[in-house]
Parts: C-alpha cells; structure tokens; sequence
C-alpha cells in the first residue's frame, strides 16, 4: 500500500496529551464526517532516533490514513524525548515499556468517542501495549504484535546477544564470510568505517557467546521476559483477544520459539486461541522493505476489522 | 471532510508557547511545528529538515534547536515538505525544487503569526539546499546548516550504498546501479532501504552543488559531519562576500540511513545540547547583534 492509495478525505488532528501536561505528542487519523465507527486504535512504533509518528517510508502516516479511511480513529504517538513530546523520564528499555503515555493515550481515544481500543505495536511499543492493556481497568478489545521480542534485551543490544546465543558455528562462519564482500565493497572513507563497525560487533558477538547453563526451576536465558509474560497472561485471563506476527527470517521468531519451550509455551497453552501466532516470509521486524511494509499494513487492516463490531 | 485543530502547548516557566498545525497556500498541506516566544517578537528562524531516514533522525535535534531559540526570544517554524513526514500528499509531491520553492510558504506563515520581517535561515543535511536557496534571495540573512551536503551526488550514493549493505543481509544479489537508476527512470519510482525513491527526487537531484548558492553578506554557520569536506564550499563562499564559521569536529555518528533501535533520549546528550546551545546563540547573536 503506497501513499498514494490514501485519498484525502481523512485528516490528521494535532493532539497534545494528556491536556493538563500536554507530555505527549500524537496526530489522530480522523475519519470523514459520518464515517466513525466509534473505534480506536493505537499505533505504537519501536524506539528509534527522532520521531516515531512517521516511521520507515512514513508507514505510521499511511496506516493511520488508511484506517481512517475505513471509519476508524487512529492514534500515533511520539513517545516521551521523541518528536514533539516532552523529555522522557528514563531511557527506552523493553522491562519498562511507556505505559504511562499508553494509559492517556486510551483516554486520549476515549474523548473523541471511541468506545472500542485496538492496539498495535511492535518491538518497545509491543512491549508497551501488553503492560499497558494488562494495567488498563477499562478493557482493550485486541491486541496485535508485530515481531514483539519475548526477551529482555538492552534496546539496540539484541542483535549481538542473539547470536550469541541462537547461532551454530557455521552460521558464524557463514556470517564472517560475508563480510568479505563487504569489505571488497568498502571503497571509501564512509563505507570502509561502516565496514569496521560491523565487523567490530561480529567479533563481540563472538567473543560474547556463553554457554547457554539450565538451572533446575529458573527461567532459562532463553526464556521470555517477566515483564513480557505476566501481563500477556493477564490478557490471555481476560480474554483479550491476541495476534503475534512474525517474519519467518525474524531473529525474534528465533527467540519466540526456543522461549516457547519454557514458560512461554505454558501461557499459550492455557490461552488456546486467545493467542494467535502467524509469520510471515522475511523480517518484520523494522519494516526494512516496502513488501513488509505492505504486508504488515494489510494484516493490522485485517485485524482491526475482525475485531471490530458493526 | 473530518475536521482539523491546532495543539497547543505552553511551556509554564519560559512562557513559550507551541502549536502544531498544518498550513500552506495549497492543498496537499504541510505539517508545521510553530515556537512561538512570550512577548514581543523580534526575529524568526525557518528550519528546513532533511527527506526520508534524515528527516526522522534529525527530527529531535532540529526541535530541540527550535525550542533553544524560542526561549531566547527568537520565534520558529519547523515544518515538512508536501509529500514527506506527516504532511499530506504522496511521494510523487516531493523534490528538491519543490523543498526549495516551499520555504517562501512557511516565511509567510511565520510572517502571518510574528509581524516579524527579520529572517534567519536552517537547514539540516538535504534541507541545506532550500535553507541556502532562500538565504541567498534574503541578502544578509544569518543562514545556518547542520552536516550540509555539498552536493546532492553526496546524498544519492550514500542511500545506494547503504541499499548494497542492506542488500548484503539478503540472498538476491542486489542490481547495479546503473540498472536502478534505468528502473527509476523507466518505472517512476524504486525502492531503496525500505524507502520510495521517485523519479521527480531522483532526477531534481542531479548534480546540484550547495556553492551554487551564493549567501551574499550573510554569516554563515556550517557544523561538519563524517568525512564530508566543506573546504570549497567555505571558499566559495567566503569568496562571495559570506562570512563563514566551521563549527565543532566532525561528528563519527551512526550512518543517517542505518539509524536502528538503538535510541535513547537526545535531550541530555552533552555533545547534543552543545551543538543545539551553541547554534541557538549564534543565530541570536546575527540576528539581534
């Protein structure tokens, strides 16, 4: 789906919130007059330098226009020390995801008359929609997460933890292979220290790489987060109903299925089809092309329709 | 049509007040972010932000810089091209004569809120070319541009070498780049690292060089960036009358089309509020001095 399938009908509303602070910064996507279908949804990004209202190839713009289209309210959001928010109080770390900025986000929604709240998010804002939806009193009717890490990994740090932990020895080998066509590539200043910096963080990863030790009756370091686990189990109480897409090529599909053999695969069990998990070919995580771009649009699309009344 | 409002936001110690609209003298209309000081008004900056992983990355430090100078005095507009960030209008809107001739629209929106007749010019990365552009027919005019590009070659073969990079991850051999640039050309648009590229960008950013711009009696701050050399921009410049300032060391940052998730708060980063402090004093100083 590019821009330009958007018409213009629809417009994107400024909001400072919560309007006692103004804290937080979101552009709500307002459907056509006598279009609403009294239900909202909240787009959370991952964190990533700057703004997170735009997103790679403005996919939160196009989103939030395209479900405005279809009668839907929708929220994207700056949030805290991004874009036009106010400074964040803590840096971005997945075990404290912003449930603040999501409790006045519902009630941002819920004053423009939606009665229904569907979250979207991926990676910290995945993280932020299972803690806040668990800490919300008033219930949230769906959850859906695209590529949302189980582990708890320092932010940016994932990439040298996980292959530590997730790759064979021919993988690694196969990956410092690689990097010979890099570094053949390397013609310049610029690209040569780009280079350098990857081949850098492959060396740490190497060096990083522990046995991975099972103690009996702890969580394995493979095992998924706490703080991911008790509100999705929360959820999975309540009802809620929730979807989690990967992309098969995800390192955090990786991470997903070897979690599911520890306690993971526990809530899922209980949670029966309360808890949806799809893939889909290639990465999802960052939307690093327009193909997932597409895809990913298309099934929040479809979810919030499934899960919509009337 | 849905209707629209304007946020607002009033800084209650410095008095500052924000509002984040959308304005234009035509349709699609761009978004904006106004800073507008407490009290009377005596110069206004205009903040040109970069297009596509620029933008976003450099979104943080151009507000920051434009909430420095609000609380100084100095009002601002922060705004995004047609067809870019949270502007309305599809990629096809967006090219570098475009993002030049839009700058007029956002003086006259500043000019329409602040009475204020006094410019000052900023432009970060790609957003050098309108920022120079319109400090060149402002004869005077402070103009400031964060790790401009020299020329516009520099930003169309660092985007198509980080798409080879990326492209490295992947199983299919990536094409050459003659061949992209024949699809561009031929298709109207391509794909690179996850953005649409279209022909309209592509070919306005053919051989356009920053010195073809002459700030004539301006002052000039540059801050440099990566292995970037300005020196002949400097010259060229100085050579046409500007007075030219080459801030702080060259910045060994993450590539601008590589930006992860590896984001933590910008705010309290010392060489960030450095840079922003250091800019936001002198463009006061040019234009209240």
């Amino acid at each position: 789906m590019t821009a330009e399938a958007v018409q213009s009908r629809v417009v994107d509303d400024p909001v400072f919130f919560p309007p006692a602070t103004g804290r937080y910064f979101g552009l709500v996507s307002v459907p056509a007059a006598g279009d609403g279908k009294a239900t909202g949804v909240i787009l959370l990004s991952g964190t990533h330098p700057g703004s997170t209202t735009i997103g790679r190839n403005r996919m939160w713009v196009t989103l939030g226009r395209a479900l405005a289209e279809r009668g839907y309210l929708a929220l994207r959001i700056d949030y805290g020390g991004l874009g036009e928010s106010l400074p964040a109080e803590s840096v971005y770390d997945l075990d404290r995801p912003a449930v603040d900025l999501f409790h006045h986000a519902v009630a941002e929604l819920r004053s423009r008359g939606a009665e229904r709240i569907l979250v979207v998010g991926t990676c910290f804002g995945s993280r932020t929609a299972v803690a806040g939806a668990a800490a919300e009193e008033e219930g949230i009717a769906g959850l859906l997460l695209l590529a949302p890490p189980v582990r708890s990994t320092t932010k940016g740090g994932g990439g040298a933890a996980h292959l530590a932990m997730y790759s064979s020895t021919g993988d690694l080998a196969k990956r410092a292979l690689s990097l010979r066509t890099l570094r053949q590539l390397a013609g310049t200043t610029r690209a040569r220290r780009m280079a350098r910096l990857v081949v850098v963080n492959k060396v740490k990863s190497l060096l990083g790489r522990r046995p991975v030790k099972r103690h009996n009756g702890q969580p394995s370091p493979t095992d998924a987060a706490t703080a991911f686990l008790e509100p999705l189990r929360l959820l999975a109480q309540r009802r809620v109903p929730m979807r989690l897409v990967y992309g098969d090529q995800d390192m955090f599909w990786t991470e997903f299925k070897k979690a599911e053999e520890g306690r993971l695969g526990q809530v899922l069990q209980r949670a029966g089809s309360g808890i949806e998990v799809r893939t889909v070919p290639g990465v999802v995580r960052g939307f690093v092309s327009v193909r997932i771009q597409d895809i990913s649009m298309q099934s929040v699309l479809e979810f919030v329709e499934e899960h919509t009344d009337g | 049509m849905a209707e629209r409002g304007t946020a607002v936001r009033v800084d209650p110690v410095s008095g500052v007040r924000e509002e984040i609209t959308f304005f234009g003298e035509r349709s699609p209309l761009m978004f904006c972010a106004l800073h507008l000081p407490k009290g009377e008004v005596n110069a206004a900056v205009i903040s040109c932000p970069s297009v596509h992983a620029e933008l976003i990355k450099s979104y943080r430090k151009d507000a920051m810089l434009a909430k420095a100078l609000a609380a100084i005095g100095v009002a601002v507009i922060r705004y995004h091209y047609r067809g870019e960030g949270n502007s309305e209008g599809a990629v096809g809107e967006l090219n570098l004569d475009a993002m030049i001739a839009s700058v007029d629209e956002a003086r006259s929106e500043l000019a329409r809120r602040t009475g204020v007749d006094r410019f000052g010019y900023h432009g970060t990365r790609l957003g050098s070319f309108p920022a120079a552009a319109a400090c060149e027919a402002d004869p005077g005019a402070p103009l400031l541009l964060w790790a401009p590009l020299p020329d516009t070659d520099v930003f169309v073969r660092e985007l198509i070498r980080t798409h080879y990079i990326a492209a490295l991850k992947g199983e299919d051999k990536p094409e050459p780049t003659a061949r992209l640039i024949e699809r561009v050309m031929e298709e109207g648009e391509i794909e690179l690292v996850g953005h649409v590229i279209s022909r309209d960008l592509y070919t306005s950013l053919q051989g356009r060089r920053l010195d073809s711009y002459r700030p004539k009696g301006s002052s000039v701050m540059l801050t440099p960036y990566g292995p970037q050399n300005l020196d002949d921009l400097v010259a060229a410049w100085d050579a046409a009358g500007a007075s030219v300032t080459v801030f702080g060391e060259s910045a060994d940052e993450e590539a601008w089309w590589l930006a992860g998730d590896a984001a933590q708060p910008e705010d309290g980063q010392e060489r960030v509020m450095t840079l922003v402090s250091a800019s936001a004093a002198w463009l006061l100083e040019q234009l209240t001095g």
